[in-house]
């Protein structure tokens, strides 16, 4: 299980000066902090052949990346998503909300698989490589936390970063 | 990996079956009030998700004394229809059971329609065992 407590140094504002940082989660910093957190600690704690078809333990490398990502769409507005396991290792965040979905797959090597849908059923995959950037999912959390949301207003040049 | 064939023994109507752990995550009640099985229920990150054939099993030799799981049932032309195909599996290390198969994309199929075809499982899939949580 990785230090939950703590999140990475670069989520910390830059101080002027200040010869400490103040060591307190971003993600503490959300309403749903609290309960993510938790969420992913019971994760962490299923067994091996926990879905009884063989799969492994929850990858700690997966966690620790939900964590992060987390810490930022926490920031970004994002409300708490349902955290789900995913046989094989990874985890899968979800967000429904007005007819439209979001699901992100972390995978155990870090990679981001993800899935938008809108009300009216359209769907637009992507990926996000193991060393991309989370923030590419700015302008997905901006089309999600709008109004009347359509795949076709997505700004999102071909889903892969 | 081992590479897979489409196991064509199997009609498109036939039906298989997948359990579905008693985790309140892994499904959710949709708008018109029905429970659906979330997406993650049809998704392995090693891309073989794991079920077995109705005709040639039972509900209770699947569900192994696993009395809090749910079952949930899709027929075989679903993943089909998604490009996807249901293998029988002779690895060592996997089940002996001989109902076993396993849904997973073709090779070449594109990544990045893995996760709209899991979810196209999911939203087509029947309850045939709530998970305990679920049951009254």
């Amino acid at each position: 299980m990785p230090p939950l407590d703590y999140a990475p140094i670069n989520h910390f504002p830059r101080g002027t000066g200040a010869q400490t940082v103040q060591v307190t989660s971003v993600l503490e910093q959300t309403l749903w902090s609290k309960s993510a957190r938790h969420r992913l600690q019971e994760l962490s704690a299923l067994p091996q052949n926990w879905n009884g078809y063989g799969s492994p333990v929850v990858n700690k490398d997966a966690i620790e990346h939900s964590f992060t990502l987390l810490s930022e769409l926490g920031k970004l507005g994002m409300p708490e998503p349902n955290i789900v396991p995913v046989s094989g290792g990874g985890l899968q965040l979800e967000w429904r909300r007005s007819g439209a979905e979001i699901e992100i797959e972390i995978f155990p090597d870090r990679s981001i698989h993800f899935l938008v849908v809108d009300a009216a059923g359209e769907m637009f995959e992507g990926r996000v490589s193991n060393n991309g950037n989370v923030a590419a999912f700015t302008s997905i959390t901006c089309w999600f936390l709008s109004e009347n949301k359509s795949i076709s207003d997505l700004s999102i040049y071909d889903g892969t970063y | 990996m081992t590479v897979r064939t489409d196991d064509v023994s199997l009609s498109d109507d036939d039906v298989l079956l997948r359990r579905i752990l008693d985790q309140p995550s892994l499904w959710f009640t949709h708008v018109e009030g029905n429970l659906v099985a979330s997406s993650a229920a049809f998704k392995d990150s090693l891309n073989e998700v794991s079920v077995n054939v109705a005709f040639e099993t039972s509900v209770e030799t699947v569900m192994n004394g696993r009395t809090t799981d749910g079952l949930v049932s899709v027929t075989v032309g679903i993943p089909r229809s998604l490009d996807h195909i249901v293998a029988k599996t002779s690895d060592p290390g996997d089940p002996e059971d001989s109902s076993h198969r396993v849904i997973c994309p073709p090779l070449g199929l594109p990544t990045k329609r893995r996760m709209a075809a899991a979810r196209r499982m999911a939203r087509a899939s029947k309850w045939i065992i709530f998970p305990l949580s679920e049951r009254t």
